[in-house]
C-alpha cells in the first residue's frame, strides 16, 4: 500500500475571519477564502479540475460551491464527516491529485453556523438499539463528563484541574490575540476562566470554544507541478480518518479519558509520515480544543504526553508559543469559534503558514513538521482526522 | 408496549430491546449477557457485537454502583430546556455493566461525591412516561 507522503502538495490557501458574520451567506465565505486561495497559489477559478465541498449544515450538494465560483461543468462532491468534515475534505482533493486523475484540485469547508439555534443540529444516535430515544447530552455535557472522569480516575481535585483548563484557556486566548481572523482575540486571566459561568460541571463557559461562521480553502497539485508554481509550497505527510463503530461504549472497560479514534488515526498517521516519536519530531499542532479537556486528553492520545501527564506538560508550558510542542499557535476553536466543516481547513491554513514562515507574530522559531487533528461526535462514534504536513 | 413512553423525547416504538420498557414498568432496571460468550450490555443489546450471535438473555441490576463520573446540564438541548438544570452521571456496576443516566431530583449537587454508592431504579416521568435513574443507597 503506497501512502500520501510526498504525493500531494498545498500551493495556495484561504481563510476568512471566523466570527458572528451577519452580512454574509455561505456563498460570500466561500468566494473570500477561494479567492484568497486562488491568489497565493497564483491560479485562477478555470485552473481547478476537481472540487470538494465540505459542509454539515450550510448547503446540500456540490452546486453549492459550482454556483459560488460559477465553475464551468468540473466535478464537485459535498463531504459531510462532523467535526472532521473540513479535513476530510482536504483529503478527497488530495487523494484525486495522488490518484493521477487531476492535476489541481480545491477543497473548501463552510459553514454558517450562527444561523441556527445552538449552532447545529445533535442528531446523535440514540443509546438504545433503533429507538429513536432524544438523548438529553449536549455536546459541552458529554464532555464535561469526560472530564469529571479524569479527575476520578486520576484523583485530581476539582479547582486543581479546573486551573490545569484554566492554563489551556489562556494560552489559546493569548495565541488568538495575534490571529486576524479570529472570533475571539483578547486576553484572559487564569482567575477568570476559573470563574467563569457554569456551562455543565466542570465545564466553565472560558473552557468551550465560541459558535461562528467561517470558511477556508486549500488548492492541491503534485509536488512536480507545485515547483513550477512556487518555492514555499508544503508537503503532505499523512491524512488519517476514522469513525467509530461503537467500539468504545460496546467494552465494558471504556475508561472514558481517552479518545480510540483519535489513538488509531495518529497511529495511521504517524505510520504514513514515517513518525516515531511524534513528541520529538512534531514541531507544531493544530488539535481540537472543542473544550478545555479535549485538548488536555488529544494530548496524551496523539503521544505528546504520557498517559495521564498532560496535565504536568501543561504546567511547564510545553504547548505555549515558546514550548517545545506549541499547540494552537492560532488561538484554535477557543479563539475561532467551530464552523465544523471549515475548522480542519483554517487548521491546515495556520500549518501551512508556519511551515511557510509567515505566521507573522505567531511566527514559530523551528517549524519543519507540523500536524492536525478533528474530532467530532459522541464516545464510540467519534469522526476523527489527524494529517501531517511538512516542508519540501 | 414500546420505546414511545420512555425518557422525556422519543419517536417510535420499535426497538429490538422493547422487553427493556416492560421490565421498567415492573420495576426492574435489566440489561442482557451474551449466552455464548457471557459479555454482559448497558444499554442492553439483543445482537452480540463480540461473537456477532443473538443469544441474549436478561438480567436484572441489583446492587449498588458506584459514581465514576457526572456533570450538571445547565444548558438543556432541545425539548429538554425545561428540565436544567439536571445530573447527568455515570455508575459502575461491576460484571462490565457501566450506567449513564440521570441522578435523581433529590441529589444535589453539593452532595455528589466520586466514588459514592449508587442504586439505579425505574422512575415515573409526567405525562405517563418512564425512565430509570440513580438514586442514593
Ligand atoms: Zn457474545
Amino acid at each position: 500500500m503506497k501512502g500520501i507522503k510526498d504525493r500531494v502538495a498545498i500551493v495556495g490557501m484561504g481563510c476568512t475571519q471566523f466570527g458572528e458574520l451577519w452580512d454574509k451567506n455561505h456563498r460570500d465565505l466561500v468566494v473570500d477564502a477561494c479567492y484568497e486561495a486562488f491568489e497565493d497559489a497564483g491560479i485562477e477559478p478555470k485552473d481547478i479540475q476537481m472540487a470538494w465541498y465540505g459542509s454539515r449544515e450550510t448547503g446540500f450538494t456540490g452546486t453549492q460551491l459550482a454556483s459560488a465560483l460559477k465553475l464551468e461543468y468540473i466535478p464537485v462532491s459535498r463531504v459531510e464527516n462532523f467535526c472532521a468534515g473540513g479535513t476530510d475534505t482536504f483529503r478527497n482533493a488530495c487523494y484525486a491529485v495522488a490518484s493521477g486523475v487531476c492535476d489541481i484540485a480545491l477543497a473548501v469547508g463552510v459553514e454558517k453556523c450562527k444561523d441556527h439555534s445552538g449552532g447545529f443540529n445533535l442528531d446523535i444516535l440514540e443509546p438504545f438499539d433503533r429507538s429513536m430515544v432524544e438523548w438529553d447530552l449536549p455536546p459541552a455535557s458529554q464532555f464535561a463528563q469526560l472530564a469529571t472522569r479524569y479527575m476520578y480516575h486520576y484523583g485530581w481535585k476539582y479547582e486543581e484541574l479546573k486551573r490545569i483548563f484554566a492554563m489551556i484557556d489562556v494560552k489559546n486566548h493569548h495565541n488568538g490575540t495575534m490571529s486576524p481572523n479570529a472570533q475571539f482575540r483578547r486576553e484572559i486571566t487564569v482567575e477568570q476562566a476559573m470563574n467563569a459561568p457554569i456551562i455543565s460541571h466542570p465545564l466553565g463557559l472560558l473552557d468551550a470554544c465560541g459558535v461562528s461562521d467561517g470558511s477556508a480553502a486549500a488548492i492541491v497539485t503534485t509536488p512536480e507541478i507545485a515547483k513550477s508554481m512556487r518555492k514555499d509550497y508544503i508537503l503532505v505527510k499523512a491524512i488519517a480518518l476514522t469513525n467509530g463503530a461503537g467500539q468504545a461504549i460496546l467494552q465494558p472497560e471504556y475508561d472514558f479519558i481517552h479518545f480510540p479514534e483519535t489513538v488509531a488515526a495518529a497511529r495511521n498517521a504517524y505510520k504514513e509520515a514515517e513518525i516515531t516519536n511524534p513528541r520529538q519530531e512534531i514541531d507544531c499542532a493544530e488539535v481540537h480544543d472543542c473544550f478545555a479537556i479535549t485538548e488536555l486528553i488529544t494530548y496524551e492520545d496523539l503521544g505528546f504526553s504520557p498517559r495521564g501527564k498532560g496535565p504536568e506538560d501543561v504546567e511547564a508550558g510545553s504547548f505555549t508559543l515558546t514550548g517545545n510542542l506549541p499547540v494552537n499557535s492560532d488561538g484554535g476553536l477557543k479563539c475561532f469559534g467551530h464552523p465544523l466543516s471549515a475548522s480542519g481547513l483554517r487548521m491546515i491554513y495556520e500549518i501551512y503558514h508556519q511551515l511557510q514562515g509567515k505566521a507573522g507574530p505567531r511566527q514559530l522559531k523551528k517549524v519543519d513538521i507540523g500536524l492536525t487533528h478533528n474530532i467530532g461526535g459522541i464516545c464510540g462514534f467519534f469522526n476523527c482526522t489527524v494529517a501531517v504536513f511538512g516542508k519540501p | 408496549m414500546g420505546f414511545e413512553n420512555f425518557g422525556t423525547v422519543s419517536f417510535t416504538a420499535e426497538a429490538k430491546a422493547a422487553d427493556f420498557i416492560a421490565y421498567l414498568e415492573a420495576g426492574k432496571v435489566m440489561a442482557t449477557r451474551c449466552r455464548q460468550c457471557g459479555a454482559s450490555y448497558f444499554p442492553p443489546k439483543m445482537d452480540c457485537p463480540r461473537c456477532l450471535l443473538s443469544d441474549m438473555e436478561w438480567f436484572e441490576i441489583k446492587g449498588n454502583g458506584k459514581l465514576s463520573s457526572y456533570t450538571v446540564v445547565n444548558y438543556g438541548p432541545a425539548g429538554f430546556e425545561a428540565d436544567a438544570p439536571y445530573i447527568l452521571a455515570l455508575g459502575e456496576f461491576g460484571d462490565g455493566i457501566q450506567i449513564f443516566g440521570r441522578l435523581s431530583r433529590d441529589i444535589e449537587e453539593k452532595d455528589i461525591e466520586l466514588g459514592m454508592s449508587l442504586m439505579v431504579s425505574p422512575v415515573k416521568l409526567p405525562d405517563d412516561r418512564i425512565a430509570y435513574e440513580f438514586r442514593r443507597t
